[in-house]
């Protein structure tokens, strides 16, 4: 008996917790439009950093600031570089000596490509990038960083999109290659490719022509090549090096790597403004019908106050008591709102990446936890904000009013 | 009118959740979140027959699901169903009757049966986060069924 009494008590700390779970409906409506909040603030804000790392990052990945390639693949290029469609084009191998000769070229560095047939498993080609390892600087450093060592013949590395495990083989056109490591996420379509030595890409372009499929690549292989990646030299400009490459070198279009990312940019940053607006815009509506709710929720607990008011409840508690409810839902639904978006993102991020059709790189964990922190601050803030505004409304009416609205 | 005859009558809104999640997975495996089309000679990649399987699957979680819905209407419905009722699985039953085939769902793509290998291909990019997130949200009502008492 004195047990149960026991558990009847309900101190004023406990009276927020024993509310919320008292009314689950009007509980529920408040988390799923905090949730809201959270996901549509938390998540774009995810969305946009991920743009922008994708971006940055393919801009590290690209390294050189001009590449040239055969006078009539400059839109195949684009199409290998950011679109990820696989390609492959040649051009004389002495373009490479006459590109190096020319004044303010600092490194010069030839590229390969090959695309491969379908493979076994699936119904999509695969593109195949080679450089050498002697003078190669844009891919060869971030191999070396994630494999430690030099890559040897039918050894590749794969792009973060092939689902290749280090160890293991892969068929090209016959050829076991061997898979030594998977390179870490661009979030480009760089990710889709698989990067090999030149001496592997010469035995595979022989395969190819052998068995009929690189009908390009009919002269010796030894011969060709598909771009060369350029580095000018301090104090130089890109823009003009490529001008004299296309005036000296016959055959050759050179390409100014800013250039052809100033499509992904200007995307960008018009995608990232309509974004931000229509974050700003999402919120102020969600705070508006955070606010109405909050006043017709605590308008329907009219009586309850009054009541309240008559046994002791002093203004200032009762104004506390509202906060503490709303925190406690602001705090719930910010949680289910910011771990939903986190989760969303993550899991779809390769779909997402292609539906925008930008560079899309996933931000770290510290940076998501950050995000999810402060959104959590700010739907607590705003639920809280309309609490305070409807308790002070309610706190300020005359109790015996309280009890006649109440009736 | 007693306290448990109360709780008789009040549909319990998990059941309803169970059922409307197990029903939209098992449409978006049948609509837009299946797995790579047929290859250009008509043969199938290895994610058609992971779709075959989760979608196989999908439907036995959503008779399932329906089964416990049933129960639940017939047990508030206070026309004498009791016994058809008890026939059907309690929503306190769902964790015992879902989460197994939940789980396996969840690792069937790419553990059980591989799918294909790049990252960017619809069987990995769009069926797999889907069948993830779908079957971890049902996980996590049916274990928050288990808390519920039987009607």
């Amino acid at each position: 008996m004195d047990k149960d009494k026991k558990e009847k008590v309900v101190r004023p700390g406990m009276l927020p917790g024993r509310n919320i779970a008292g009314h689950p409906g009007r509980t529920a409506v408040l988390v799923v439009l905090t949730a809201l909040l959270a996901l549509v603030l938390c998540g774009g804000s995810l969305f946009l950093k991920s743009l922008n790392n994708g971006f940055s990052t393919l801009e590290n990945r690209l390294g050189a600031d001009v590449i040239v390639v055969p006078k009539d693949a400059e839109g195949k290029l684009e199409k290998v570089v950011l679109e990820g469609v696989p390609s492959y084009f040649y051009m004389d191998k002495e373009i490479l000596t006459e590109v190096a000769g020319i004044s303010g070229v600092a490194k010069a560095s030839p590229q390969y490509f090959l695309c491969s047939a379908k493979a076994g498993c699936c119904s999509m080609p695969v593109q195949i990038i080679g450089f050498d390892p002697e003078t190669d600087f844009s891919v060869a450093p971030w191999i070396m960083e994630t494999t430690g060592k030099n890559l040897g013949l039918f050894d590749i590395v794969a792009g973060a999109n092939i689902n290749a495990q280090a160890g293991g083989d892969v068929i090209f056109y016959g050829n076991d290659c061997h898979v030594v490591s998977r390179l870490a996420s661009t979030g480009s379509q760089l990710d889709n490719a698989v990067y090999a030595t030149n001496e592997t890409i010469l035995a595979l372009t022989r395969s190819s022509v052998e068995k009929g499929i690189n009908y390009l690549a009919q002269n010796n292989p030894e011969d060709q090549i598909s771009a060369v990646q350029i580095k000018v030299a301090e104090g130089e400009d890109p823009a003009e090096i490529a001008k004299a490459i296309n005036q000296k070198v016959d055959g050759a279009a050179a390409v100014e790597t800013s250039i052809m990312l100033s499509g992904f940019s200007a995307s960008l940053s018009s995608l990232s403004r309509t974004i931000r607006l229509t974050l700003i815009l999402i919120w102020v509506l969600a705070a508006v019908i955070l606010f109405v709710a909050c006043t017709l929720l605590t308008r329907t607990r009219v009586s309850e106050f009054a009541y309240l008011r008559t046994i002791g409840v002093s203004r200032s508690m009762l104004s506390d008591l509202v906060l503490k409810e709303s925190l406690l839902t602001g705090l719930a639904g910010g949680i289910i709102g910011c771990s939903g978006s986190i989760l969303i993102l993550n899991l779809f991020h390769t779909a997402v990446g292609n539906a925008v059709g930008l560079p899309y790189l996933t931000p770290s964990a510290g940076y998501a936890t950050a995000a999810a922190m402060l959104t959590l601050v700010i739907t607590a803030l705003t639920g809280s904000a309309a609490a305070a505004s409807a308790a002070y409304r309610s706190s300020r009416t005359e109790t015996g009013n309280l009890l006649r609205k109440g009736n | 009118m007693s306290n448990s005859d109360a709780q008789k009558r009040h549909m319990r809104p998990l059941a309803v959740v169970l059922f409307v999640i197990c029903l939209i997975y098992t449409l978006g495996l049948f609509t837009f979140f299946h797995a790579c089309g047929p290859k250009e000679d008509g043969t199938f990649m290895t994610c058609h027959w992971a779709e075959m399987a989760l979608r196989g699957t999908a439907l036995v979680m959503l008779i399932q699901s329906a089964f416990i819905l049933s129960h639940e209407i017939l047990s508030v419905s206070a026309c004498g169903h009791e016994a058809l009722a008890s026939r059907f699985p309690d929503l306190s039953a769902a964790g015992a009757v879902l989460v197994p085939p939940a789980v396996f769902s969840a690792v069937l793509p790419g553990n059980v049966i591989p799918l294909c290998m790049m990252e960017s291909m619809r069987c990995r990019s769009i069926m797999r986060p889907y069948t993830l997130l779908s079957n971890l949200l049902i996980i996590l009502i049916a274990a928050a069924a288990l808390k519920q008492k039987k009607h």
